[in-house]
């Protein structure tokens, strides 16, 4: 998987045509960091073998 | 007078108005009365729609009159949020892109409440795009400290009710903007089941999490609400076909033999002492009264928020991804920041978060099947300065609000108490889908033997 880099997000932003100044590119980059971060350490040890997923709530 | 009058709860008003007691037009005047005075300092309302709510008022008067009551809401004016179209009545969602947008229908729930005999008042405040800040009509402030914030997104319609602006309002809530603001500004708000309330014509920001609910401030007006703006709906497939009941049918049965979970983990860790306090003397109230307190086990709760906050952002920018492209500059700051963060987000990451969504709502389905209820704090603190809001709000501030965003269960947010500087507090009843009337029963019994919800905030008006 391609590593999310400040570099990265740029070239995506304009692939996106995203017009992103750099203080927009700062609070995306550090909001998506964390939690990219956050679903790494979940993904260690939390997601398991499971159907797929079409309903959230309890069914009619 | 006039203000007794505007703090009266809608079940009060809607007696007094079948009594001939007091007029629709009373009503709507009083309420006029106190916007011109107070929303320059509150920044409750976008658009106030004074005239065409006297013709309404007179109208719902001729009606009544003439002894074509519709029901308990004939005659009230409701608030609506500003992201709920409203046709002839611009709907800006607080957006520099959408200052000028009418709308030429209105969304259902909209509908709904005119043929219940509702008169619209005005819209209300709400974050840009439910998301972001309130850079063009005005940052809300908090009724019970004007230098303190309401929270977002239902900003509007929280401190509109709080500081008698409103009687009836309506909100939407994606990770909490019903019950954040219901939290920091001391009414009552419930995010119903995912489906109980149709989205049709409501500006979305992320399909999977976005609910309508009513805001009032009481339980049972609560109550009445919703059994109004609930149903099934041909113009949203995701919209229940299950019936609406009454959900004031059974509200006074009390707590006696029910059974509150409290969770051992998450959510009373990590939060404000005089919030903790505050929740568990609630939890201690409700045991008086005869509930039975049982602990729940909910290990993958701290897992929900970060899921949440990716389905969001994903959804959002799928949402937005075409007028951002088009009208980048006219988006606020934050909401172009918090909407765009979902382009860099992988498949890989989304189909997690589906799948940690999925065990958290296995999880807590099972629990709520030993439970009648599970009872958590609302918000962690009570409401933060304007400086912190301009700053950016804290992260942690939806933390107990967006797992059931995740999930579709439905959460009730009834104030518990004030902290020692005067901040409302409250706590958050969650039930099982589609058993909003236990939540409604349990809020109502605990509200029955407290006095928060008659406190009114002394109001100053500031330049």
């Amino acid at each position: 998987m391609t590593s999310f880099t400040r570099e990265w997000l740029a070239a995506e932003a304009a692939q996106q045509e995203l017009r992103i100044d750099d203080a927009d590119a700062q609070a995306i980059y550090g909001r998506v960091a964390m939690i990219k971060a956050e679903m790494a350490r979940l993904r260690a040890d939390r997601v398991e073998d499971l159907e797929p997923v079409y309903r959230f709530v309890t069914p009619d | 007078m006039d203000s007794e009058l505007c703090y009266l709860s809608a079940t009060d008003l809607s007696d007094r108005i079948e009594r001939r007691a007091v007029s629709p037009v009373e009503i709507v005047t009083a309420l006029l009365d106190r916007i011109a005075r107070y929303n320059d300092t509150l920044h409750s309302y976008i658009t106030v729609c004074a005239e065409t709510a006297l013709r309404d008022a007179r109208e719902a008067e001729r009606e009544i009159t003439a002894g074509r009551r519709r029901g308990p809401l004939h005659g009230l004016p409701i608030a609506q949020k500003d992201i709920i179209f409203t046709r002839g009545v611009r709907t800006t969602c607080h957006s520099r892109t959408l200052l000028e947008f009418v709308p030429d229908t209105d969304a259902t729930v909209v509908r709904r409440l005119a043929e219940a005999g509702t008169i619209l008042l005005g819209k209300t405040n709400t974050t840009e795009f439910a998301t972001g800040g309130t850079d063009v009509f005005g940052v809300p402030r908090n009724p019970w400290d004007t230098s303190r914030y309401t929270s977002g997104s239902s900003a509007g319609s929280g401190n509109s009710l709080a500081a008698g602006l409103a009687v009836l309002a309506t909100g939407s809530d994606t990770g909490g903007s019903i019950r954040g603001p219901a939290s920091y500004c001391g009414i009552v708000g419930i995010k119903p089941t995912y489906g109980r309330v149709s989205r049709h014509g409501v500006f979305p920001l992320s399909w999977s999490m976005d609910h309508i609910g009513p805001m009032t401030r009481t339980v049972a007006d609560c109550a009445v609400l919703l059994r109004a703006m609930a149903g099934q709906d041909p113009l949203d497939p995701t919209a229940s076909a299950r019936p609406v009941p009454d959900y004031t049918e059974g509200i006074d049965a009390g707590v006696r033999g029910l059974t509150i979970g409290v969770p051992e983990q998450y959510f009373y860790d990590q939060i404000d002492p005089e919030v903790d306090r505050l929740v568990r003397a609630a939890l201690g109230r409700l045991e008086e009264l005869g509930a039975h307190l049982e602990p729940v086990d909910l290990p993958r709760a701290a897992d929900a928020a970060p899921a949440g906050w990716l389905l969001i952002a994903g959804e959002a920018f799928g949402v937005h991804a075409p007028r951002m492209r088009r009208q980048w500059a006219q988006y606020g700051p934050r909401a172009r920041r918090r909407i765009a963060a979902g382009a860099f987000f992988t498949a890989a990451e989304y189909q997690q978060a589906a799948q940690l969504r999925a065990l958290w709502c296995r999880e807590l389905s099972q629990a709520l099947q030993q439970v009648d209820a599970i009872v958590t704090p609302t918000m962690p603190s009570p409401a933060f300065t304007l400086e912190v809001e301009a700053a950016g709000p804290p992260a942690d501030t939806g933390k107990f609000t967006i797992p059931f965003n995740l999930t579709g269960h439905p959460a009730l947010s009834v104030p518990c108490g004030f902290a020692s500087g005067g901040l409302p507090v409250a706590m958050q009843l969650v039930g099982k889908a589609f058993d909003e009337r236990m939540l409604f029963r349990i809020g109502h019994a605990y509200e029955q033997h407290t006095e928060w919800h008659t406190r009114r905030p002394a109001l100053e008006v500031t330049a």
